[in-house]
């Protein structure tokens, strides 16, 4: 089943181009405004993308009702498609990651493997699982990518909950929102 | 015209944008009523742009959709060009029925938002300010999505730069000339500059954003009526 949904996630030509285009944009901002990890916080919002891509790549057209005809049992299938997302997810926030991390060491000419590199690439692949789930619940990429963006960029910064804690604890309930309301509703 | 609002008036999306329009700044404001500052009010109000901006993003690329294969795989497009043959027309009456949402979502947060911070007087000139900030920004994300005919490459990157430190102030922290943005210049007729670098007027700030919007509007008419759709 993962294999079905990893084979459907690489075979989509949005997958490539959103991860490519935030490795780009990534390293230039890096370049520009070299802060360590602080352009993962603009970053971010191309993983956001990816996740609400995976998930509602499914509603444009009616590849959902042929992905639930060949798995009829929803829960596993949404399992599936997000543990297929992490296998695609973490090399790519790992890769993303580091190419910030090692301008800024060249840059600064210390090259200390830091911590806080494993957290941005936990931080970030939270991200792109919460921003699928959501895709899941909203069915509509656009939709998705406007609610997680003013959220994650805006009013999280603002009340103060922004960190890898609130994601932690907030990716597991929304995503247990989303089985839920998968398994319920039509397709 | 008229049937230009009623296609944004039943769009989900666009309820959607109306809410996060209204509902952040003034959410905000709320959240931040015990906590003194400058400019409170209008700091908020310069985050609800969001909305307007998803609300410019929408109105173009809910028309280049693909309604999926039940619909015939048309788009909305080849059936608005049909009604209305003149492009120009088109596009017009569209920017006239985005900018009127957006002017009077603006006036709603505004007041909402004022309402709510306290220690911020009601100020009319900035309060125009805010509204045509909000109005600005929904052409601006109408004239880039016109150009794109896809809708989440220029949210993402218009929705990215109104994250609380955006990309074009840090730019403008190291080029002077990034002051001249549309963001920055337009949010000059509201809120005070905290540290950039180009002393700017309100007044000079309300005539560069409308530079651009002028100019983006411009290109995006010439480009829609040589395409094809």
């Amino acid at each position: 089943m993962i294999r079905a949904e990893l084979s459907k996630l690489l075979t989509l030509p949005a997958t490539w181009v959103t991860l490519g285009w935030t490795l780009v944009l990534n390293t230039l901002l890096t370049l520009v405004i070299a802060v360590g990890d602080a352009p993962i916080a603009y970053s971010q919002a191309g993983f956001v993308v990816f996740g609400a891509l995976a998930a509602c790549s499914e509603y444009t057209g009616g590849q959902i009702r042929t992905t639930l005809t060949a798995m009829p049992r929803r829960v596993p299938q949404l399992a599936a498609k997000h543990a297929a997302l992490a296998v695609v997810t973490i090399p790519a926030a790992l890769v993303v990651v580091l190419s910030g991390r090692v301008i800024t060491m060249a840059a600064l000419g210390s090259w200390a493997v830091p911590w806080e590199a494993a957290e941005a690439t936990a931080y970030v692949t939270l991200v792109t699982a919460l921003s699928a789930a959501v895709g899941v619940l909203v069915r509509h990429t656009l939709a998705a990518v406007a609610l997680l963006l003013g959220y994650l960029l805006v009013v999280a910064p603002l009340i103060r909950a922004a960190d890898l804690a609130t994601l932690a604890i907030g990716t597991p309930v929304v995503l247990a929102a989303a089985l839920l309301a998968h398994r319920r509703r039509d397709a | 015209m008229r049937a230009e609002l009623s296609k944004l008036a039943s769009l989900w999306s666009v309820w959607l944008a109306s809410a996060v329009a209204v509902l952040a700044p003034s959410g905000i404001a709320l959240l931040n009523r015990g906590v003194p500052g400058p400019d409170r009010g209008y700091q908020e109000l310069a985050f609800g742009v969001m909305g307007v901006i998803i609300l410019g993003v929408v109105a173009v690329s809910s028309e280049y959709f693909t309604e999926g294969a039940e619909s015939g795989g048309g788009r909305q497009i080849t059936t608005s060009l049909t009604a209305v043959p003149s492009r120009l027309r088109f596009l017009a009456a569209k920017a006239a029925a985005v900018a009127l949402v957006a002017a009077l979502l603006a006036v709603v947060a505004a007041t909402a938002t004022m309402s709510f911070a306290a220690g911020s007087s009601w100020e009319p000139a900035r309060l125009a300010g805010v509204v045509c900030y909000w109005t600005y920004t929904a052409l601006l994300a109408f004239g880039v999505t016109v150009l794109t005919r896809h809708g989440v490459v220029p949210l993402v990157v218009l929705l990215v730069n109104t994250s609380l430190v955006s990309v074009t102030y840090l730019l403008s922290r190291f080029f002077a000339v990034a002051g001249y943005f549309p963001d920055l210049a337009g949010a000059r007729m509201f809120v005070e500059p905290n540290d950039t670098k180009v002393e700017m007027a309100p007044i000079v700030g309300f005539l560069v954003m409308s530079g651009w919007v002028a100019a983006l509007l411009a290109i995006a008419a010439v480009v829609f009526t040589r395409r094809d759709a």
